[in-house]
């Protein structure tokens, strides 16, 4: 709170009034159409609309596909976390071992942040084409025979991994800077007790880091949730027979390739209450932050 | 230069808090006033209420007799130095200073001259075009008095301006600042919770309490005569020795004179007792070796806490020795039960002999 | 850290060098395989080392366009990629810039819910309501347009909640101290408030630049007309080109083309966008 602030009864509307106005129009109106459209059936030309009430709801939950959707979803969402954190943390505790040299390495590990996930589905999409990618090849050589094409477990590791690569960088950064706000009397002091390094690290560093490992948490599940439509739609395209078909994907090929808006309407507010849950803890968590 | 009057000033904050009330203050043309107070005495607001950068809740501020209440800070032509300076850090000291002429849309060659001027009394001529980072606390606070200063306003307020500077930097600005007066010769209202400097920079003191004034008067008015108990303790360190008037040590003290009606306490300051045949008897407790003079706890008969004496530093005594004292000739002040000095402006209580 | 065996720093460089490789050879064989022929991507396994077709395909891509991805230029691609990226980054900085000062600056009636309603669309990222956003642009005409592309990303709870952060840390008698100097909040904001903020402006341009750039379903479904088609999305049309091959050598070299521009801005600026990335987020 400013304890000083200025008078004027018209400024501040002038100056909230453009975020204000894209807020209302694009983010608030088609939120609130989504939610409207959900309980109607519309024929692909908009002609004629039908109040159905929490039919294209009931349809969702009972079409086998759109449940598999949320199992993939999961499955990805999981492994992308699980992956890009586990490494970014091992690179991240390494580099704060090396001290002078971890800058160096830094400037090597951040830029793919920069990279769009679409790209890099489609650069990892080529490193494992089964006739010619480079990594397919190796892995027939190893006696693995790779075809994305036809394996659907295959097809969702594969984006899982390019998901994953990408957002190493990320995770890594918020690590690193964890772990260099660790005080270091504080690991000398566990030293001094006997500690070995193993064990200086799960018991002192991991619970010191564990706010930044909540945060990422958080922050690598809605990447794979909704960041990666990109990803997906470059490469796979949700294939092979729906096998990495997530929910955002669904929600735009039901709405623009199916034509079925009722039920891509109320796939958004399904998902819309996935992410308001998703900020919600998130946002415990910061105000929590905030208290320290 | 402007005079500037308060009448009935009062500030209430929402959710009711009181932070000032009736408030009424006549500042001279050129006068140093210093307000003083414990911290949320209302000292600072009345100050921020001077300058406009709080609403008035009741009540008048004139400044050079015109009432400003409704004008904006920019508008009263008054300049402020603050405790963390304020320095706008992305200018150069010379940017600093000129911003507010500039915003007056003052010549350029004007605001030269200024400068050049404030520049040369604070000595603040090599640093001009460096940034507010580059400098010391001391140099910052210079340069802050200088964009006072290049303002000719009619009035200088300093809210707390040396509380964030060591103890030998606070002495020498303190002395600089005074200098400043003498030359400018212009209304200073300078805000502090440091008696010391109130002592030491006023031409008068005002006293708050809880929101309230609580005495006016020159530095030494306000030592010697303390209008209340409260500023007998606030003012002097150490503060005033204060016992009940009823207690065996008090009367000893007083060595049978009458004390005024009504007295409930009496109060005599450390330097004001020496050592004597007839008085007070008691027990050295610490001695506190100060240098030119110490401190010496008495601990005396009838009176639980021990009264300070501040005796000469070659006084020669040691911890458990037997000692008497008696206070000098007019020095004892006496309070009623509510804290309010007796006979405040006539012949002080008499110490009979 | 406590102790310096020569052993366990031996692993430590092996560990970070295979990340470092993990993370590199992707790129390098997206290099590599973007300088070579047709055929030499024809058939496993391709080389691992550059060819000589490097200049060629460069300039095909830049400027004569493929067939396969509907005759555009990469050159304009990324020219549009570029002005929709400035286009969203000033954008945003703009408003959320004056949002978060009259939030922080001023009281008035609403202050808190208008404040709650900027956050609150950190909630709905595009591609969870991206039918009904389509249909609020169709009905605007926004379609096929450079507004079109920029307008309806610009609104960010993100800018306007780290620059009021970042104002509520500028202490308050540093505008107390410029309304004595006479400054109104225009000036105040213009003299004083944008030039402070101008470390925080840049680190946060590196991130929507990043962030406007990598745009990827939006430009799809708000572009038809192949002059608008931005790089990052055009390359999707090459990649699933249907039943022709995919012209790898052509895909990998605008791959290069489209990931240079971000990578570049992030390692030219690394220390600034280091420091806004993690202070901003944290």
């Amino acid at each position: 709170m400013k304890r000083v602030v200025f008078r004027s009864k018209w400024l501040p509307y002038v100056l909230l009034a453009p975020q204000i106005a894209i807020t209302l129009i694009f983010f608030f109106w088609p939120a609130l159409r989504a939610i409207e459209s959900s309980f109607f059936i519309e024929d692909a030309f908009g002609f004629a609309r039908e109040f159905v009430a929490f039919e294209n709801y009931a349809r969702l939950f009972n079409d086998a596909g759109y449940l598999k959707s949320f199992r993939t979803t999961l499955v990805f969402g999981l492994g992308v976390t699980a992956l890009a954190m586990s490494i970014a943390l091992v690179l991240a505790v390494a580099a704060n071992r090396v001290l002078q040299a971890a800058l160096t390495y830094r400037t090597f590990i951040i830029w793919p942040y920069a990279v769009a996930p679409a790209l890099a589905g489609v650069i990892w999409f080529f490193l494992m084409n089964p006739t010619l990618g480079i990594v397919a090849y190796w892995l027939d050589l190893a006696g693995y025979e790779w075809n994305h094409y036809q394996n659907g477990d295959q097809a969702l590791l594969m984006v899982t991994i390019a998901a994953a690569w990408k957002q190493i960088s990320y995770n890594f950064l918020f690590f690193l800077a964890g772990l260099q706000s660790i005080p270091k009397s504080m690991l000398e002091a566990a030293a001094i007790d006997r500690a070995g390094p193993w064990r200086r690290f799960w018991t002192i560093t991991f619970p010191l880091l564990s706010p930044t490992t909540f945060f990422l948490l958080v922050i690598n599940l809605v990447y794979a949730f909704f960041d990666t439509f990109s990803l997906i739609h470059a490469t796979t395209q949700g294939g092979p027979a729906d096998a990495t078909s997530i929910l955002v994907l669904r929600v735009y090929q039901t709405g623009f390739v199916g034509q079925d808006y009722g039920s891509s309407a109320a796939q958004s507010v399904i998902l819309m209450g996935l992410v308001i849950a998703l900020t919600v803890v998130q946002f415990r968590y910061v105000e929590r932050r905030v208290n320290y | 230069m402007a005079t500037v009057d308060l009448k009935g000033l009062g500030k209430t904050y929402q959710g009711g808090v009181r932070a000032v009330e009736g408030v009424d203050l006549t500042i001279a043309d050129g006068e140093f006033i210093v307000l003083v107070g414990p911290s949320g005495c209302g000292k600072s607001t009345i100050l921020r209420m001077i300058a406009g950068l709080e609403a008035v809740s009741e009540g008048e501020v004139r400044i050079g007799g015109t009432a400003v209440n409704r004008l904006e800070p920019g508008e009263r032509d008054i300049a402020m130095v603050f405790q963390n300076y304020a320095l706008y850090p992305h200018m150069s000291v010379r940017a600093n200073m000129s911003y507010g002429l500039k915003n007056q849309k003052t010549p350029k060659d004007e605001i030269a001259r200024r400068i050049a001027e404030a520049a040369r009394i604070l000595q603040l001529g090599d640093y001009l075009d460096r940034k507010p980072r580059q400098l010391s606390g001391g140099q910052r606070q210079r340069v802050a008095m200088g964009r006072a200063i290049v303002r000719d306003p009619k009035a200088f307020l300093f809210d707390e301006p040396l509380s964030n500077l060591d103890a030998k930097l606070r002495a020498e600005l303190r002395a600089e600042i005074k200098a400043l007066h003498r030359r400018l010769r212009s209304t200073f209202i300078y805000v502090t919770h440091d008696q010391v400097e109130a002592m030491s920079l006023a031409d008068r003191i005002v006293l708050m309490n809880r929101g309230r004034i609580e005495q006016i008067g020159t530095p030494m008015e306000l030592y010697d005569r303390p209008a209340s108990r409260f500023v007998a303790e606030f003012i002097g360190t150490p503060p005033m020795n204060l016992l009940p008037a009823e207690s065996p040590a008090a009367r000893a003290l007083a060595q049978g004179a009458r004390l005024p009606q009504g007295a409930a306490w009496l109060g005599v300051r450390p330097e004001a007792l020496t050592l004597a045949r007839a008085g007070l008897r008691g027990q050295v407790g610490l001695i506190e070796a100060l240098g030119a003079d110490m401190l010496v706890h008495l601990v005396a008969e009838g009176h639980d806490a021990p009264l300070i004496l501040r005796l000469h530093g070659t006084a020669r005594l040691a911890e458990g020795q037997e000692i008497t004292v008696a206070p000098e000739e007019g020095t004892l002040r006496a309070f009623d039960g509510a804290g309010q000095a007796l006979h405040p402006t006539a012949e002080p209580v008499a110490a009979g002999g | 850290m406590v102790e310096n065996r020569p052993v366990s720093t031996f692993l430590t460089h092996a560990v970070l060098i295979a990340g470092v490789v993990f993370l590199c050879f992707p790129v390098w064989m997206a290099l590599v395989a973007s300088t070579h022929g047709p055929e030499a991507l024809s058939k496993a396994p391709i080389p691992l080392w550059f060819g000589d077709q490097g200049f060629q395909n460069y300039r095909d891509l830049l400027t004569g366009g493929l067939p396969e991805a509907g005759g555009v230029p990469v050159g304009l691609m990324m020219l549009n990629s570029l002005i929709m990226a400035l286009g969203i980054t000033i954008g945003k900085i703009a408003i959320s810039l004056i949002a978060a000062y009259a939030i922080v600056y001023f009281r008035f009636p609403f202050r808190m819910g208008f404040f709650w309603m900027i956050f609150i669309t950190l909630m709905l990222p595009v591609e969870v309501r991206i039918l009904p956003t389509f249909d609020v642009i169709t009905r605007l005409d926004m379609l096929n347009s450079y507004h079109g592309l920029i307008v309806p990303l610009i609104a960010s709870a993100t800018a306007t909640f780290l620059f009021r952060q970042f104002f509520l840390t500028i202490p308050d008698e540093l505008v107390e101290a410029a309304r004595i100097d006479g400054a109104g909040p225009m000036k105040f904001f213009r003299d004083i408030l944008l030039p402070l903020s101008r470390t925080n402006i840049a680190a946060l341009f590196i991130i929507l630049f990043i962030y406007g750039w990598n745009q990827y379903l939006w430009p799809l479904i708000v572009t038809t007309e192949e002059r608008l088609y931005t790089v990052v999305m055009g390359i999707q049309r090459m990649a699933n080109s249907g039943e022709q091959l995919p012209v790898w050598h052509y895909i990998m070299g605008t791959a290069i083309l489209a990931l240079i521009p971000p990578v570049l801005v992030v390692l030219a600026m690394q220390k600034l966008f280091v420091k806004g990335l993690v202070e901003s987020e944290k």
